[in-house]
């Protein structure tokens, strides 16, 4: 046999060449965004940059925590956060258990499909949808009119915005959040069900005793891992749907941050409330990441 | 076993229809409105089928120059974009996937990966930097900071697990190098969860605003979302009072605002029935390991 007398490239030097493309973007996008939180302690000016600019201590997060709405900002974001994920996550249960119950795979296939339909329409179009549905002069208003029902404003009233974002972000999204319990479901042993019924389950009984059993690691799992997200009251839809009338309820942490920094020009203040609310969010998600791997043998690589 | 079908099952079944209409009226209604006659959706007559069948609106459109600039850009923006990140998607997770004896850094930069995906400088830091960058108001704003998708990377990674290492072995053996190995082999082997992050980067792509609004001010490049955004929010809240803000929503055009979303829904609904295969593998794969 021949020996081979040109040398190989190394496969080293290939697996290099594969990452270093990726690594350089997120590089470059991505871990350069790092040096910027130095603007937080900043009065920050864009054209001295952030090693130029006057260092002010903690001067912007006092701005912040000290105007009366700062209480406001973070209920609004904590109680839609948690809001969306309690009832998001129990209706995605609810949802799963009676679909399961569909014999028919035909029906059980279009309800499918429809449900999870709304997850793939952008918040953009969602919101102008319902806008024209819910909003002023929209056709519910006028539905509630004709019946002399006058004077409702239901996406211009703060005591029910809230409700009406978790409500709608609900139905968005229930369907969707519903395909991981539904493949949890079909994980089930069928023979827990024929041994349940032998010993005279009805099926709401073996709901209870067997299938929510089944599943309930996975409900563990998606509540812990839910945590990371506690202050992400979902900036897409209340961006998109709230008004100058619902602000005591509806601004929220990253709406704030978004005005401050890009519509008022206060970047330091806006560095520094976005960093005070990635740190928490930091600090939970790798929480939620360390106990789910502990409790639930839950791991991403 | 055949079970018979009690009342309770009904029930389900009718709340689950009940659901499913729910689910579909938003899109339903606007479509209605689309092709309906202006006078009776001011009124509030159109909710169940249109009223006054016209494709006006439609035309409308057809003479809107700015609206096909619009989708013009988003196109432009789904192609390049999704090419740029699949490409990237694939070469990086390729040897992230190897034993770590085969590739010893991947460890390194699997962690780079991964606080990168954890932490990022935040919204002020990002828009400061691309104007360092000088992206501003250019279509490569919307493609590059986004280039790798890190947590699509992952699960891409995951897909490459399960192809069996002796086939990596036995073509190495026949002398292929990594890329060979990975585009005649690897590739292949792993078309349908491909063909998912396809489509998820697809929608992703399409449906983003954000972007657009930020980092990119002349109307004529901004894309189809950002427009459909600005349709809406040109109303600028903070120095308008609320009944300014309701006069002009009522003299916004009702259908023709409902014929551009209808338009911007098109291309989801219709690459809808080919991701639908692939909802359980990815969403699977992405929430529950092992």
């Amino acid at each position: 046999m021949k020996k081979e007398n040109k040398k190989r490239i190394p496969d080293r030097l290939y697996y290099w060449l594969m990452v270093l493309p990726g690594a350089i973007f997120v590089f470059l996008f991505n871990m350069r965004t790092w040096p910027g939180i130095l603007g937080a302690f900043q009065d920050f000016v864009p054209v001295k940059g952030w090693y130029g600019s006057d260092w002010i201590g903690l001067t912007n997060f006092k701005i912040f925590f000290r105007q009366p709405n700062c209480f406001q900002i973070i209920r609004n974001t904590l109680v839609l956060a948690v809001g969306k994920i309690v009832f998001g996550q129990c209706m995605a249960i609810l949802f799963a258990l009676m679909l399961n119950e569909v014999r028919n795979s035909k029906l059980k296939k279009t309800i499918q499909t429809v449900t999870y339909l709304p997850h793939f329409v952008s918040w953009v179009i969602f919101a102008s949808i319902l806008r024209s549905i819910l909003g002023s002069t929209g056709l519910v208003e006028g539905l509630l009119k004709s019946f002399g029902i006058e004077n409702v404003s239901i996406l211009g009233t703060a005591s029910i915005f809230p409700a009406i974002m978790i409500a709608t972000e609900v139905l968005k999204e229930f369907g969707w959040s519903a395909i991981i319990y539904l493949s949890a479901l079909t994980a089930i042993d069928m023979g827990l069900y024929e041994a349940a019924e032998i010993d005279g389950a009805t099926r709401l009984r073996q709901t209870i005793h067997v299938t929510l059993p089944g599943i309930r690691h996975i409900i563990v799992l998606n509540a812990v891992l839910s945590l990371g997200g506690i202050l992400n009251a979902g900036f897409d839809q209340i961006f998109n749907m709230y008004n100058t009338l619902v602000m005591s309820t509806g601004d929220i942490i990253d709406t704030w941050v978004y005005r401050q920094g890009l519509i008022s020009f206060n970047y330091g203040v806006g560095t520094a409330v976005g960093l005070f609310k990635s740190i928490i969010a930091l600090i939970l998600t790798v929480f939620a990441y360390w106990a789910a791997d502990r409790f639930a043998d839950y791991k991403i690589f | 076993m055949k079970k018979k079908i009690t009342k309770g099952h009904i029930v389900i079944v009718a709340v689950l229809i009940l659901l499913s209409l729910i689910c579909l009226y938003p899109m339903w209604y606007t479509l209605i409105v689309s092709f309906s006659d202006k006078a009776y959706v001011e009124g509030g007559q159109v909710w169940i089928l249109p009223i006054g069948f016209n494709l006006k609106s439609y035309g409308k459109i057809l003479e809107d120059k700015v609206f096909f600039n619009a989708i013009w850009v988003s196109v432009k923006r789904v192609v390049v974009g999704c090419s740029v990140n699949m490409l990237l998607l694939i070469l990086t997770a390729y040897p992230l996937c190897l034993p770590g004896r085969k590739f010893p850094e991947g460890k390194f930069f699997k962690w780079f990966f991964m606080v990168n995906m954890l932490f990022n400088g935040g919204l002020i830091p990002s828009y400061v930097l691309m104007r360092q960058y000088g992206l501003f108001d250019s279509f490569w704003a919307m493609i590059l900071p986004g280039a790798l998708p890190v947590w699509n990377m992952i699960l891409m990674m995951n897909f490459f697990r399960n192809v069996p290492y002796e086939l990596n072995e036995s073509a190495a053996m026949d002398g292929g190098n990594p890329f060979q190995i990975l585009f005649r082999i690897y590739v292949p082997l792993s078309v349908p969860s491909l063909a998912c992050l396809l489509l998820f980067q697809f929608v992703g792509h399409w449906n983003s605003y954000f972007d657009g609004l930020l980092y990119i001010n002349d109307v004529a490049k901004q894309p189809l979302q950002t427009y459909i955004y600005n349709l809406s929010m040109v109303l600028d809240f903070t120095s308008m009072t609320s009944e300014e803000i309701i006069s002009l929503a009522e003299t916004s055009d009702k259908t023709l605002n409902a014929a551009k979303v209808v338009v911007a829904m098109v291309p989801i609904l219709c690459v809808y029935p080919f991701i639908q295969k692939y909802f359980t593998t990815g969403m699977t794969l992405g929430a529950v390991k092992g």
